[in-house]
């Protein structure tokens, strides 16, 4: 473990950017938001450390969002995320600035990289947050993060160590209020890779398949029932949420799912995250199959179905036209 | 050649309920599961295993005496040996990756360290890379499937696909829970883990840490609640319903 | 006293619950619509050990007594009496019928393969005129040489269209009767599929339930046994039999117990939820007395089942006590999803639900393995004797 020298309290709370497709993502420009806020409260600065190639000219977005400093290492070598590489860019760079407070994005690239900076420097570490706050007591971050698929939260503390990480969900600080007045400064640093060797090589897309979940394990259900309409939009909807299909006892007559499908007391009893319910009336003998399920939508044409008064979201209307809709929100 | 699996034991959550309005978790039923990320990667090191000559499996766990099951249950899921680290108090992801690495180092030379990617309880997901950096061996993440061939190689979810990697040994490879197969533990093994095969129990005593390894850094506070939903909230539209389900952080 | 499972137990519970519930009830309802045996299942279970959990280790078994085979038809019969009756009549009555009977040989030639689902076992005891009255049994068993040619047929037996393996009492000296002149034998009915020359499965019966297990007459017409193939001593396999089937009461308890345990479990929940007269129907003092004695009742039988368990397991004198598994967990199962069939109302009397599979499934619970009439003349046998009275010769 790295120590870092906190000579001075640095007073500030980092951000590590992520660039997709020459542009800033939105949830850095959130999380820089985030941070303007908190620092705000502390009397902080917000620093950013952005590194790719051809970044450089990106750096300015980031001062009307709250930076005040933004660290860039615009080098081609980074032009692709690689943790051996850009670990060794934040690591040199936190070894020379050391981060009280550092935020991630909870992406593909910030779960590669605050495990390995935390363990590395010692810090505290929240991952996935949906909340996240600066305890100005104890000086610490103090994070949301879903327990149990989100049944409820824990709720951590960094308050046992010196440097406090955090990677964040996107939504948790909502859509920047962007200050065109605001100004910043930009520094370029000094890119060493000497001996630092990428170590896993992506060789392209493949082929695999998941094994398919039972029913009564599927995180997210479409199920639908005689008032469907159109049992293809069903099917798309749960394609586009990677759900399963499943139905009411009623949608075997209409030879929409076989009877392995059937959630209710002639049938499966499930435990989905999410179960959009398209045109289930919802009778006891079909709530009794679905009723572990965490969150339920329901949509029916009828406004005294009595799915509408147990589900968590009622719509009143067609369930087809809601399903081309969300696929088309969801798109 | 010698394959390590981290594998972590929790709370079942079928026998959990959550009272949001009461903000309180109720346990009607305290029984303990093995993450089934944490057995997605003892399928991977099985099926590595059976495609390979002399490969031992170590499955490794760190927690309090009912940890116990869990490996005991991993040697009915092919390993060949089964270590509990001995943690009574409530160790964080440092912790336990200093408590696992410095078992691994202490192993020998070990090719390769399987992890459930996140779990099913609270899943941060941060024991693979950390681990990575503790042993300052790469990293892949997410795999939902993974051979060894000289390398290792592994399909890993990105976006909505799959994407194949590889890269020298030693590494760490998180295998996530969706690539269980759903096969059950053997019965005979089991008998036999119970009866016949020990776990080996290793205490931080064991492993020469310093205090400060052992030192938590990331802390429960407490659980906090989502306001109680309200069965039969009606919403107008579509546009309207994506806003609540992302609220809900149900959809991203 | 100590009423803890042992943690091997407790584990192997687990383990079948899990295999129960994942793989056994998606398979039931096709079971019982199409009357075929769920045989992808029966191999699943098979490949995880359990067509062998009460032989010791070395047969290929998992060495868990009765106390495990308990364990494993409880919660089998908690899903599915079907599978639990395939399973059951596979290893409760007819390996355990090698196993028992057998010497090292037979033991070690037949029984490994048996615990591996490689061949599944049958037990062949019922004839069309020796139902309860066992003991006049005619399939008859003649020496020739240094084999046994049997002629004639059985009826009811459990797995027969499936089985390749089957214990089968015959008549091997008329002039003596079933005790003293019957012989025990394990023989093989079928080679790679086929039946064997000699060897005639009748058709699959057609039953009021447990439609995935098969039942079919048998009938064998110059069929040739080695004579190594006998079970325990010639003229003494009625022992043999009677013993197997003393053993398998205790289990079959069990898998009542599972039965009943489950259709409370459906009771309870639908109660909860089913609403009339503005008010879940739970709230009602009929269905609460209703669940009461069902649960009150099983809790008996859980205590019966186990002790029994432990008595086979511990070598004491359990006979009493297994017909009382027997007598008591069929009755019980039978009032029990009588209640839950109550309490579902017309939904219980629909084809989707499982307790009107339960209903079909276990009536037959209080007629096989020896009818409960059987049982109490059994119970009340051994309590004369306690007291030093013969009521039987």
């Amino acid at each position: 473990m790295k120590r870092l020298n906190f000579s001075e309290e640095p007073r500030d709370i980092w951000v590590v950017a992520e660039t997709h497709a020459g542009k800033l993502a939105p949830l850095t420009l959130e999380l820089t938001y985030g941070a303007r806020t908190m620092a705000d409260l502390m009397g902080f600065y917000v620093k950013v450390a952005l590194s790719g190639s051809d970044v450089t000219d990106l750096a300015s977005q980031l001062f009307p969002v709250g930076a005040d400093r933004v660290y860039v290492a615009d080098d081609p070598r980074l032009a692709e995320f690689a943790v051996e590489p850009w670990l060794k860019v934040l690591s040199d760079l936190f070894v020379s600035q050391p981060p009280e407070f550092a935020m991630l994005g909870a992406t593909s690239i910030g779960d590669a990289l605050a495990p390995r900076l935390a363990q590395r420097f010692g810090a505290g570490l929240i991952s996935r947050c949906v909340m996240l706050k600066v305890d100005d007591f104890e000086r610490a971050f103090v994070g949301r993060r879903a327990a149990f698929g989100g049944e409820y939260y824990e709720v951590l503390t960094t308050a046992g160590a010196k440097s406090h990480f955090a990677t964040v969900l996107p939504d948790t600080f909502g859509a920047p209020y962007p200050d065109a007045s605001r100004y910043g400064e930009i520094e370029s640093i000094a890119v060493n890779l000497d001996g630092v060797v990428a170590k896993i090589k992506t060789i392209g897309p493949v082929d695999y398949a998941l094994p398919a979940p039972k029913l009564k394990n599927a995180r997210r259900i479409v199920s639908v029932g005689r008032q469907v309409g159109d049992i293809d939009a069903a099917k798309s909807l749960a394609t586009k949420l990677g759900a399963e299909l499943a139905g009411a006892r009623e949608a075997i007559d209409e030879k929409y799912i076989d009877e392995s499908h059937v959630v209710g007391v002639t049938g499966e009893r499930v435990s989905a995250d999410l179960y959009v319910a398209l045109g289930i009336r919802g009778d006891t003998m079909h709530t009794y199959g679905m009723k572990g399920a965490r969150y339920v939508v329901a949509v029916h044409p009828d406004p005294d179905a009595p799915i509408l008064k147990q589900a968590d979201a009622a719509i009143v209307g067609d369930p087809a036209k809601v399903a081309k809709e969300l696929i088309e929100l969801l798109n | 050649m010698k394959i390590v699996v981290c594998i972590k034991q929790l709370l079942d959550p079928r026998g959990i309920t959550v009272n949001r309005k009461a903000e309180k978790v109720f346990v009607i039923r305290e029984e303990y599961v093995l993450d089934p990320a944490s057995k997605a990667a003892l399928e991977v090191a099985e099926q590595i295993k059976a495609n390979a000559a002399a490969i031992e499996i170590i499955a490794l766990s760190v927690g309090p005496a009912r940890v116990d099951e869990a490996l005991r249950e991993a040697l009915a899921r092919g390993a060949d040996r089964a270590i509990w680290i001995r943690s009574d108090s409530n160790p964080d992801p440092k912790v336990i990756t200093n408590l696992l690495a410095a078992a691994i180092k202490q192993l020998g030379p070990i090719d390769l360290v399987l992890c459930g990617d996140r779990s099913l309880d609270t899943g941060s997901g941060e024991i693979a890379a950390r681990l990575a950096e503790a042993l300052d061996w790469p990293q892949i993440l997410r795999a939902a499937k993974a051979e060894v061939k000289g390398r290792v190689l592994a399909a890993i979810v990105q976006h909505s696909g799959f994407v194949a990697v590889e890269t020298p040994l030693p590494a760490v490879v998180s295998i996530i829970a969706e690539a269980f197969s759903g096969q059950h533990a053997n019965g005979g093994r089991l008998m036999d883990a119970y009866k016949k095969w020990q776990v080996e129990t290793w205490t931080t005593e064991d492993l020469s840490l310093s205090e400060d390894d052992l030192r938590t850094s990331t802390i429960k506070k407490e659980d906090a609640f989502p306001p109680a939903r309200q069965p039969g909230t009606k919403v107008r539209n579509a546009k309207d319903l994506v806003v609540m389900l992302k609220q809900e952080k149900i959809i991203a | 006293m100590d009423f803890e499972f042992s943690r091997e137990h407790q584990a192997l519970r687990k383990l079948v619950r899990e295999f129960a519930e994942e793989e056994v009830r998606p398979a039931t309802r096709q079971a019982d619509r199409t009357s075929q045996p769920p045989l992808d299942v029966i191999k699943k279970a098979a490949a995880i050990g359990l067509l062998g959990v009460p032989f010791p280790r070395e047969y290929g078994g998992l060495g868990a007594g009765e106390t495990g085979y308990c364990i494993l038809m409880e919660e089998l019969g908690r899903v599915d009496t079907s599978v639990a009756t395939v399973i059951g009549a596979h290893i409760g009555i007819g390996a355990m019928a090698i196993y028992l009977g057998g010497n090292q040989h037979l033991r070690e030639k037949y029984l490994p393969d048996l615990c591996a689902g490689k061949k599944i076992a049958a037990f062949a005891l019922t004839e069309a005129q020796a139902g309860s009255d066992a003991a006049s049994i005619k399939l008859r068993a003649t020496r020739e040489g240094d084999s046994y040619i049997l002629d004639g047929s059985k009826m009811w037996i459990t797995n027969g269209p499936l089985a390749s393996v089957m214990a089968v009492l015959a008549v091997t000296d008329p002039a003596l009767g079933a005790r003293g002149g019957a012989t025990a034998f394990v023989i093989e009915t079928r080679h790679n599929g086929s039946p064997a020359e000699g060897f005639t499965p009748g058709k699959y019966e057609h039953k009021m339930g447990l439609h995935g297990s098969p039942t079919s007459a048998l009938s064998f017409d110059n069929f040739r046994v080695p004579q190594e193939n006998v079970l325990g001593q010639i003229g003494l396999g009625f022992v043999v039999f009677m013993q197997t089937l003393d053993v398998g009461r205790v289990s079959l308890g069990a898998a009542t117990l599972g039965g009943a345990q489950s259709v409370l479990h459906h009771a309870l929940e639908w109660a909860a939820m089913r609403e009339q007269f503005g008010k879940s129907i739970a709230q009602n003092q009929s269905i609460q007395f209703m669940v009461a004695d069902m649960a009150a009742e099983i809790e008996a039988l859980r205590s019966l089942v186990y002790r029994t368990a432990w008595l086979v397991d511990n070598h004491k004198p359990f006979i009493k006590e297994a017909g009382m598994c027997k007598l008591l967990g069929s009755e019980i199962a039978s009032r029990c999803v009588d209640r839950a069939g109550q309490i579902y109302g017309a939904l219980g009397y629909s084809r989707d639900t499982d307790v009107e599979r339960s209903y079909r499934d276990c009536r037959i619970t209080e007629i096989f393995e020896g009818t409960n009439e059987i049982q109490r003349i059994l119970i009340a046998e051994q309590l004369f004797r306690e007291v030093g009275v013969k009521i039987r010769p």
